[in-house]
C-alpha cells in the first residue's frame, strides 16, 4: 500500500479542565491519525471527550499536553498568525447544539456567510447572496428561509443551517459534530450524500462525531471508539462492526438500535463492566493487533484479542 | 378501540404570523391518545411535531396561535386556553416535554442542581433543602450521571451534550405528569445510555402509570419502544397504525420514502435514497395531497384534492388516495415488502 498523505496527526493529546483540586482531565493519551479524504469517525460514551477533541483540532479548546498537525505542521499552542488565519478558512466545524452555536439576533443570511464576511471571501454582494443560496438548497432548505431568525425554525432546519455556515467556507477538513441527530431520515441522507459528494469532488476530509452507529457504519472508513477520554479501540469500519474486541466496543455495538421491531425487541443488550481490567500490574498499551486495528489493552487482555482473532478465521 | 382517549386533539390547526405573513404550521391535525400507551410521532423535519405537542401545553411561541379545532383532555378544551394561568394548572403537572434542544430548556446561570430541586418542589409540594437535594441527587443517578454530588452543583456548560439532555430528562420526569412528551430524548446520548435512559422512562411509564409521546427520528428507537406510530408530514398526520403496521405493512408514500432511506439498506459509496423536491412553502395554500409534487407515481387526483384516511385494519389508517377502492391499483414498492428479510439480512 502506498503511503498516504496524513492530514491531521494527534499525538499522545491531552487536555484538562480547570486547575488544582478542580483540575479534571477529559481527554488523555489519544493517538491517531486523519488521512487526506477520508471520513474518519469518533463514537463512544456520552461525555468521553470527543467534541473536545474536535474544538481543539479546530483551535477552539487549548491543548495540555501533547501536539496536533495538519499538514505536517503543528496547529496546537502558539502558532503564527498565518497560520492560524488559515485553520480558521480550512478547517471547520460543525457544531453539536445549533440552536447555542447559532446567533440568536442575526438572520440566517448573515449567519450562513459570517465566515464569508469576515475574511472577504466574495466578490460582490451578489456573489455572496449566491453563496448562501447554493449553500441552502444544498441541505435541503428553501432559499426563502435567508430572511428568517434561528428561533423560527425546527430543529432540523437549524442543524442545516449550522452545516451551510460551514460549508459555505469550501474548507478541506471539516469536524462534523452529531451534523445529524435532528435530521429526518431522508434528509439526514440527502445530507449524508452531500457529505460523500463533497469528499469525492473536493477531496474534503472529515472527522465525523455521532451516536448514531448506523450512520457511522454507513459514512466512515475507519472509526475510532473512544471511552473515558481514551480511545480503546480504531479499526476499519466493516472490521469494527464485525469483529470488535475491546468489551466497551462490543457493549456499545450490541446496543445499537435496529429499525425493525422484531429484531429490537429481542435483541441481547451487552454490559461493559470497566472493572474487567486489572491494570495493577500489567499495564495497557496501544497495541497494532492487526494491520490498522488498534486496541487498548494489557499484554494478557492482548494475548485473549489475538485468540479471538484466530478461532474467527 | 372501545377504549377512551386520555388526550383527543381534531383538526387541529397552528399559524405563525411572520412579518405580516402567516405560515400554517398545523393543518387540520388529528390524533387521539390512549391511556398507558407510546406514542411514537416521526416525520418529516419541519413538518410540526414540535409544535403539534408544544400546543398541548401552551408553549407555542408567542407569534404562534391556535387557530381551529379542539384539543380534550380532562373534560377541558386546551384549545380554548389563552391565560399562563389556565396553562399552569396542565404544564409541569399533568403534561411535560423534554424539549428537542437541551440547552434552551435550562438556565445557564443557575446550578443544574438547583434546577432540578425547582421541579420537584413545585409537583410534590417538598420544601425541606435536605430532602430536596437528596431527591436531586438521586435523579440525577437515575439518568445516569456520574459521580452526581459533584455534578450537583455544576452549570450547564459544564456538562458534555449528553449529560444536559439526561438533565431535562431528570427535570421533566420529577413532577411525575400524566402525559410525558419527549421530543429527541436521546439524539445526544450514545446507544447504551440511550438503552438506558429508553429503560428508565419505560419503568417510569409503568410506575407512574404515564403515557409517553416519543417525537423521534430514529426509527429504531421507534421499533424498540412504540405501541403505534403517527407519521406527520407538512403540518399533518398522514399515517398512523400500530408498530408492526407501520414497519410491515405501510401504505402513505411518505412512509415509504422514509423507510427507504434507512442507512441500514444503503450500500457504502453509493448514494442513499432521498426524497426530490422540498417541502412544501407553508406559507402558501396547499391543494391536494401535500406530498403529491414530491411523488413520482401520484394520481392525477393528488393533485386537485386532499385524500381523507381510508383505513387499512381497525388501527391502521392512512391518508392517501392509493387506498380508495376507485384508484389504480398501486402495489407497496418492492423495497418495503421485503424490509424484514432485508434487516435480518445484515451482519
Ligand atoms: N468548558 C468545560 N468546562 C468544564 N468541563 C468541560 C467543559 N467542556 C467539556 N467538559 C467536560 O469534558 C468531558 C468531555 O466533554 P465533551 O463535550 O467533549 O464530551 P462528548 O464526548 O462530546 O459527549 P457528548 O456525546 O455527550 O456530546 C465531560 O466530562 C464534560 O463535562
Ligand atoms: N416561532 C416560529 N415562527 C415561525 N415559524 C415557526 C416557528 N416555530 C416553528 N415554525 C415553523 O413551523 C414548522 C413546524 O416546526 P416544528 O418545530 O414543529 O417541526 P418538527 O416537525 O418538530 O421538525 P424537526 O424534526 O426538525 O424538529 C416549521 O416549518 C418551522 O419552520
Ligand atoms: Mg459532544
Ligand atoms: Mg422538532
Amino acid at each position: 500500500m502506498a503511503e498516504r498523505e496524513k492530514l491531521i496527526e494527534i499525538k499522545d493529546l491531552q487536555i484538562t479542565f480547570g486547575s488544582g483540586k478542580h483540575k479534571f482531565v477529559a481527554v488523555d493519551h489519544v493517538n491517531f491519525d486523519i488521512y487526506k479524504g477520508e471520513t474518519f469517525s469518533l463514537v463512544g460514551e456520552s461525555g468521553s471527550g470527543k467534541t473536545t477533541i474536535g474544538r481543539a483540532i479546530t483551535r477552539i479548546n487549548p491543548v495540555s499536553a501533547g501536539e496536533i498537525l495538519f499538514k505536517g505542521r503543528r496547529i496546537s499552542g502558539k502558532i503564527p498568525k498565518e497560520l492560524d488565519l488559515e485553520v480558521i478558512k480550512k478547517c471547520q466545524m460543525i457544531f453539536q447544539d445549533p440552536m447555542a452555536s447559532l446567533n440568536e439576533r442575526a438572520k440566517v443570511d448573515y449567519i450562513v456567510s459570517e465566515g464569508l464576511i469576515n475574511h472577504h471571501l466574495y466578490k460582490d454582494e451578489d456573489d455572496r447572496k449566491q453563496k448562501v443560496e447554493k449553500a441552502l438548497r444544498e441541505v435541503g432548505l428553501l432559499p426563502e428561509f435567508a430572511s428568517r431568525f434561528p428561533h423560527e425554525f425546527s430543529g432540523g432546519q437549524r442543524q442545516r443551517i449550522g452545516i451551510a455556515r460551514a460549508l459555505i467556507m469550501e474548507p478541506e477538513f471539516v469536524v462534523a459534530d452529531e451534523p445529524i441527530s435532528a435530521l429526518d431520515v431522508s434528509i439526514r441522507a440527502q445530507v449524508l450524500n452531500l457529505l460523500n459528494r463533497l469528499r469525492k469532488s473536493r477531496g474534503l476530509t472529515y472527522l465525523f462525531i455521532a451516536h448514531d452507529l448506523s450512520v457511522v457504519r454507513f459514512i466512515s472508513d475507519r472509526i475510532a471508539v473512544i471511552h473515558k477520554g481514551r480511545i480503546v479501540e480504531l479499526a476499519e469500519a466493516e472490521k469494527l462492526f464485525l469483529h470488535p474486541l475491546h468489551p466497551y466496543t462490543k457493549a456499545l455495538l450490541s446496543a445499537v438500535p435496529i429499525p425493525d421491531p422484531e429484531l429490537e425487541k429481542n435483541k441481547k443488550l451487552l454490559v461493559y463492566d470497566p472493572s474487567v481490567h486489572d491494570y495493577s500490574k500489567d499495564g495497557p498499551v496501544w497495541e497494532e493487533i492487526l494491520p490498522g486495528h488498534f486496541v487498548w489493552g494489557n499484554q494478557k487482555e492482548l494475548e485473549g484479542y489475538r485468540k479471538e482473532i484466530d478461532s474467527a478465521k | 378501540m372501545a377504549k377512551e382517549p386520555i388526550l383527543s386533539a381534531k383538526d387541529v390547526v397552528i399559524q405563525f404570523s411572520l412579518r405580516g405573513k402567516m405560515l400554517t404550521a398545523i393543518r387540520k391535525c388529528s390524533l387521539d391518545l390512549y391511556e398507558g400507551e407510546t406514542l411514537a410521532i416521526v416525520g418529516e423535519s419541519g413538518s410540526g411535531k414540535s409544535v403539534f405537542t408544544k400546543s398541548f401545553l401552551g408553549m407555542l411561541d408567542a407569534n404562534g396561535k391556535i387557530v381551529g379545532g379542539t384539543i380534550e383532555y380532562d373534560g377541558h378544551d386546551l384549545a380554548k386556553y389563552t391565560t399562563e394561568k389556565e396553562w399552569m394548572t396542565i404544564r409541569g403537572k399533568k403534561i411535560s416535554m423534554v424539549m428537542q434542544d437541551p440547552m434552551t430548556s435550562l438556565n445557564p446561570l443557575k446550578k443544574v442542581g438547583k434546577q432540578i430541586e425547582e421541579s420537584i418542589s413545585l409537583n410534590q409540594g417538598v420544601k425541606k433543602g435536605d430532602q430536596l437535594k437528596k431527591m436531586a441527587i438521586e435523579m440525577l443517578e437515575k439518568v445516569g450521571i456520574p459521580d452526581p454530588e459533584r455534578r450537583y452543583n455544576q452549570y450547564p456548560h459544564e456538562f458534555s451534550g449528553g449529560m444536559r439532555q439526561r438533565v431535562v430528562i431528570a427535570i421533566a420526569v420529577a413532577c411525575h405528569p400524566q402525559i410525558l412528551i419527549c421530543d429527541e430524548p436521546t439524539t445526544a446520548l450514545d446507544v447504551t445510555i440511550q438503552a438506558q435512559i429508553l429503560n428508565l422512562i419505560r419503568s417510569l411509564q409503568s410506575e407512574l402509570k404515564m403515557t409517553v409521546i416519543y417525537i423521534t427520528h430514529d426509527l429504531g428507537v421507534v421499533a424498540n419502544v412504540a405501541d403505534r406510530v403517527a407519521v406527520m408530514y407538512a403540518g399533518q398526520i398522514v399515517e398512523v397504525g400500530n408498530v408492526d403496521e407501520i414497519f410491515y405493512d405501510a401504505w402513505h408514500p411518505y412512509t415509504w420514502a422514509l423507510l427507504q432511506a434507512l442507512p441500514q439498506l444503503g450500500v457504502k459509496g453509493e448514494d442513499l435514497p432521498t426524497i426530490d423536491g422540498t417541502p412544501p412553502n407553508l406559507f402558501n395554500q396547499i391543494k391536494g395531497d401535500a406530498f403529491a409534487p414530491r411523488n413520482k407515481q401520484a394520481l392525477a387526483i393528488d393533485f386537485e384534492e386532499e385524500p381523507p384516511f381510508f383505513d387499512v385494519s381497525p388501527t391502521h389508517k392512512a391518508k392517501t388516495w392509493y387506498l380508495d377502492p376507485r384508484a389504480p391499483k398501486i402495489e407497496q414498492p418492492h423495497s418495503i415488502r421485503t424490509l424484514r428479510e432485508k434487516m435480518r439480512g445484515r451482519g
